[in-house]
């Protein structure tokens, strides 16, 4: 039977305990993650990208040593290093030369780093120098079968390449990795074909997100799923982990009604500013990388990092302002508290609600 | 209501990954059919839309990683204190275990031959030779004792 939004007493019970846990840690904000942008240069111009490519090609990659002098003098010396992983997003991070400069020096630090990659140039020789400069854990973006995958990275050799790079990964011991698919309508008929197809790659970890209306996607109708084709993806997601052949996961876009805790592993919570913290190419303070600009915090070239994570981010952690409009009335709102904060557009206005889109 | 009973009673509600105390993980060797999902009990963290899973704490770093190098201040008696490693503590840990085991191996040998244990949840502990040489001496150094004692009140 579809879930759609109905939640049984036992969810519900599981949803309010875990709902104070939320609080505990937004009380905490422990920092755990933290993004360094750093570069928006990219080798692919993907139809969805969520990056703000339009204005920011000509932003120049922000130096290392900027990077290292906000780690040393402002991070290491309040957090535990182990406890901290530090995420090189982009654009696409192998444009960067001196990726293995960065990992070596933050590894030396103690802290665990990983990186998100379009697999373009992750040759096993630079997997290999990667690894060797510490990195633990990748994420590879395939989104489809050859053509689809090819369309939407408007790139011919696109899906090659990511299949290669992630057949170089599994062949590497102990790197933490997980392959993201973004489930547009072209798919949405083949996803048992596809997970077959992963399966049959090797692949044991797969993460599955959909297009939220954002940077160059807002445009793009052809990439939107409708009311229904989420619903069919929600209920794909739940049958396969029920089956247990590979481990899949929905990102944690939105509160899903009766299929929380069965298309991930955990509740929905948005930990943007609770425990994320982001370092943009400008040097902008932010949640995650997917959260747009009005919501920047502070900024490393004129804050102090640390000061800015204690004592800002009051719009990330007491998210009652977002209890407006659609929202004001929502049932659900304590679950959700207003969606992703990438959901939320300049004005703070909600995007695109997962909730709604639920039968 | 304590964080500890909460994470416990959503586990109980079978909400256990959700509280983030475990994750479910497909077996890592793909290439046997069948994989297995297994769980295991290490602190996971939510897997960001564009972020990266979390690697396991457990795996040991690359062999590029410098070693961090922690001072190491002798004790008064000239001993060195030597860190705790992993390693060590499962050594430990599995020392304890096994003297544990054996307590219990032994109770359950006792109440087999005496019977239920007591009502109090006490247990008989097997009488060995040298026990009750050991208990005898000790009796025979208390009547001596208390013989001495009242000697030396009657002067």
């Amino acid at each position: 039977m579809a879930r759609g939004r109905y939640i049984g007493l036992r969810k519900r019970i599981g949803l309010k305990l875990f709902k104070s846990l939320y609080d505990d840690a937004v009380q905490r904000h422990e920092l755990r993650t933290l993004f360094w942008e750093c570069t928006l240069r990219c080798n692919l111009k993907c139809r969805h990208c969520g990056s703000d490519c339009r204005t920011d090609v000509l932003q120049r990659d922000m130096p290392l040593e900027d990077f290292l002098r906000v780690l040393d003098e402002e991070v290491t010396p309040n957090v535990d290093p182990s406890r901290v992983l530090i995420i090189f997003s982009g654009g696409e991070v192998l444009v960067r030369p001196d990726l293995e400069e960065a990992g070596r020096e933050v590894t030396r630090r103690g802290y665990m780093w990983g990186m998100v990659t379009n697999g373009m140039s992750l040759t096993a020789q630079r997997l290999q120098s990667l690894v060797e400069a510490g990195l633990r854990t990748v994420s590879v973006s395939f989104d489809g079968f050859e053509e689809v995958h090819n369309d939407i990275r408007q790139s011919s050799h696109s899906f090659a390449r990511a299949r290669a790079a992630i057949a170089n990964i599994r062949k590497v011991k102990n790197l933490a990795y997980d392959v993201i698919t973004c489930v547009t309508p072209a798919m949405i008929d083949r996803l048992e074909e596809w997970k077959e197809f992963l399966i049959a790659e090797g692949i044991t970890n797969w993460r599955i997100f959909s297009i939220f209306p954002a940077g160059r996607a807002k445009g793009d109708d052809n990439l939107h799923l409708n009311a229904e084709q989420f619903q069919r993806l929600m209920e794909f997601i739940r049958q396969t982990r029920k089956e247990a052949r590979i481990a899949l996961n929905y990102a944690c876009e939105g509160f899903l009604g009766g299929y929380e805790a069965e298309v991930r592993d955990h509740f929905y919570m948005c930990n943007a500013g609770i425990s994320v913290a982001s370092i943009r190419v400008n040097g902008d303070i932010s949640g995650c990388t997917s959260v747009r600009g009005n919501y920047t915090q502070g900024n490393i070239y004129r804050d102090h990092f640390w000061e800015v994570w204690q004592n800002r981010f009051e719009a990330f952690r007491d998210r009652t302002w977002t209890r407006c409009d659609e929202c004001k009335e929502c049932k659900v709102w304590e679950h959700c508290r207003g969606g992703g904060m990438h959901l939320r557009d300049d004005e703070g206005k909600l995007m695109y609600c997962h909730y709604n889109m639920l039968k | 209501m304590k964080v500890r009973w909460k994470i416990a009673l959503l586990a109980l509600l079978g909400f256990s990954t959700a509280a983030c105390c475990s994750t479910k993980k497909a077996a890592k060797d793909s290439d046997s059919e069948g994989q297995n999902i297994e769980t295991e009990g290490i602190d996971t963290r939510i897997i960001l839309m564009y972020g990266v899973p979390t690697p396991d704490g457990r795996f040991p770093a690359p062999e590029s990683t410098p070693e961090i190098v922690r001072p190491v201040t002798p004790l008064p008696d000239g001993r060195v204190a030597v860190e705790l490693t992993e390693e060590r503590a499962a050594e430990i840990m599995e020392q304890m275990n096994k003297e544990k085991a054996e307590t219990e191996r032994e109770a359950t040998i006792v109440n087999e031959v005496n019977g239920v244990p007591f009502p109090d949840g006490r247990v008989a502990i097997v009488l060995t030779e040298e026990r009750a040489a050991e208990l005898i001496r000790a009796m025979e150094e208390e009547e001596r004792r208390q013989a001495e004692a009242a000697g030396d009140s009657q002067e």
